[in-house]
């Protein structure tokens, strides 16, 4: 079954900027991917991801919040929370 | 046809972040300290340096004992064996099993430079110096039943013409990094350091063609490789530095490095680190303190350069590369009051992540015949306490137990919640900016029909 969450906004953008910023491929960048297993990301190229997703979705997400982020999953959520909060 | 012989290159078992267990413990559950592995865990580079020279006609196989335990029965004509102080134990009674089988033993590395006298005791051959000088007499030797217990070099390697390592080696294990060297020595001589005073004193480089080549090699074999320059200063020759910088952004790569805090002076580099991928480079300040820094090294250089330390991290953090800052403990002038003196620096400039040492008397270093001579060494620590961060001798101001705690003391100041809490915000901040100005010139670079690299 296709989960269709992944084909959505939020998701898409964040996985387009995950694999830009972490060269590496759209595809491999899936809603239960560990953000700190991720391919080519760590703490200081996360915090680059992070910078261009709040750009591009015009949101601020918080210290607090962003360390409770665990998955793609967990990031898509936030994003998602702050974006409907915002509209 | 006759039989190729097998040669097992392998690197002895270390503990990383010492032996004490309140340390294991800190890094086993801080949350925040558990990329320490993902950064400074890498394979033994004089191995596949050592593989890269040995002709064809040999099998290799490569062990590294982090990874795969030692298999004392496997086949084999011939052990090479390499290792820090901190693996000398290990190594010896590695050394020890096969030779008791009657398979030939050889060693190198750098205790093997800093002690060959100990070391022999212990192998049939010990090599004194770069393995490119060193290792085609070996294998020469060997293969005419001549070994001889001690290889010196007499004449520096010329790095722009050896071969490259033999990445492949290792290639099916897992490591975190992959550790690439582009130039062997440092400018400075510090009073501690083992490396450049035995290693190599002068400096030599590869070509920047050999690096990109090597790069390009590590990324055909390993999926999106972090690479980690092993040079211990990388950032000398500024004019070399830029043109392999420049080369370095089209690769795609995300790495770090090591070097003195000079180059933050120069705008051009920093912007080249970040755009050819440099997350963060370790900065070795050694101390925040003017009295420690005072002849630490021979030409004083760091001591002249403390009043630099704010900016250069500022600086260097504000182009988007993290400062990763080294600190050694414990020396003479060092008080219970340096903890707290080197915490507050390090949380003040937000730096990236630090690395805090107990300073350590390396065997043929100044510092070590200076604490021979005073009867400071602590004759209960085994060379396996050597890891810099287990207090091996008796400083001048504190108990040995106090450097320990007193250097974990400042992990624990930094790698908390609450201040990466902070930090975070810090580097937010800055990449928000940074990313502002990329976007912007990607826009920019997009309407006038070019793509950015």
């Amino acid at each position: 079954m296709t989960d269709t969450t992944t084909l959505e906004e939020p998701f898409l953008t964040i996985q387009r900027i995950i694999a830009q910023v972490a060269k590496t491929s759209p595809e491999a960048v899936v809603l239960a991917n560990p953000v700190t297993g991720l391919t080519n990301v760590d703490s200081i190229v996360m915090l680059e991801i992070v910078a261009r997703v709040e750009l591009e979705l015009g949101i601020e997400i918080d210290e607090e919040q962003l360390f409770a982020i665990s998955t793609v999953g967990d990031f898509v959520d936030v994003c998602r929370e702050l974006t409907a909060a915002r509209a | 046809m006759a039989r190729a012989r097998k040669l097992l290159l392998i690197s002895p078992q270390a503990t990383f972040f010492g032996r004490n267990p309140k340390h294991q413990q800190f890094k086993r559950e801080s949350r925040e300290f558990q990329f320490f592995d993902y950064t400074w865990t890498g394979f033994a580079t004089g191995l596949t340096i050592v593989g890269s020279l040995t002709p064809p006609g040999w099998d290799m196989h490569y062990i590294d004992e982090n990874i795969e335990p030692v298999d004392f029965d496997e086949d084999a004509d011939l052990v090479a064996l390499t290792g820090m102080t901190a693996q000398a134990d290990r190594m010896y009674q590695i050394a020890d099993q096969f030779r008791a089988r009657g398979v030939p033993v050889v060693a190198g590395g750098l205790h093997a430079n800093l002690a060959p006298f100990e070391v022999s005791r212990h192998v049939d051959s010990v090599c004194v110096g770069e393995a490119e000088a060193l290792w085609p007499q070996v294998i020469h030797d060997f293969t005419h039943d001549g070994l001889k217990p001690m290889y010196r070099q007499t004449a520096r390697s010329d790095l722009s013409v050896v071969p490259r390592p033999a990445y492949e080696l290792a290639q099916q294990r897992y490591y975190p990094s992959i550790w690439v060297e582009t130039s062997r020595g440092c400018p400075h001589t510090c009073r501690f350091c083992a490396a450049t005073i035995r290693y190599r004193d002068k400096l030599g480089y590869k070509t920047v063609d050999q690096v990109i080549r090597e790069v390009e090699y590590v990324q055909e074999r390993w999926d999106n490789p972090y690479v980690l320059f092993s040079d211990d200063n990388f950032v000398v020759d500024r004019n070399r530095t830029r043109e392999l910088l420049s080369r370095l952004v089209p690769l795609g790569i995300k790495w770090s490095g090591q070097s003195d805090v000079s180059f933050y002076k120069d705008p051009e580099i920093l912007d080249l680190m970040h755009e050819s991928g440099c997350m963060t480079m370790l900065i070795g300040f050694e101390s925040v303190s003017t009295e420690t820094l005072d002849g630490i090294d021979e030409r004083n250089w760091k001591f002249r350069n403390l009043d630099k330390y704010v900016e250069a991290a500022r600086t260097i953090q504000d182009h988007g590369v993290g400062v990763y800052g080294a600190f050694t403990l414990g020396l003479d002038t060092d008080t219970k009051d340096s903890f707290e003196a080197t915490a507050q620096f390090v949380k003040e400039n937000y730096l990236a992540g630090i690395q805090v040492s107990c300073c350590t008397p390396f065997p043929g270093t100044p510092l070590r015949d200076d604490m021979e001579r005073e009867g400071r060494i602590l004759p209960d620590k085994s060379w396996s306490y050597y890891t810099v961060f287990d207090a091996v001798y008796q400083p001048k101001h504190m108990s040995p137990e106090e450097l320990e705690e007193g250097a974990l003391s400042v992990y624990r100041a930094f790698y908390n919640r609450e201040f990466s809490l902070r930090k975070t915000r810090h580097f937010k901040s800055i990449y928000r900016s940074l990313v502002k100005k990329k976007v912007e010139r990607e826009h920019a670079l997009a309407t006038s029909g070019r793509s950015m690299v």
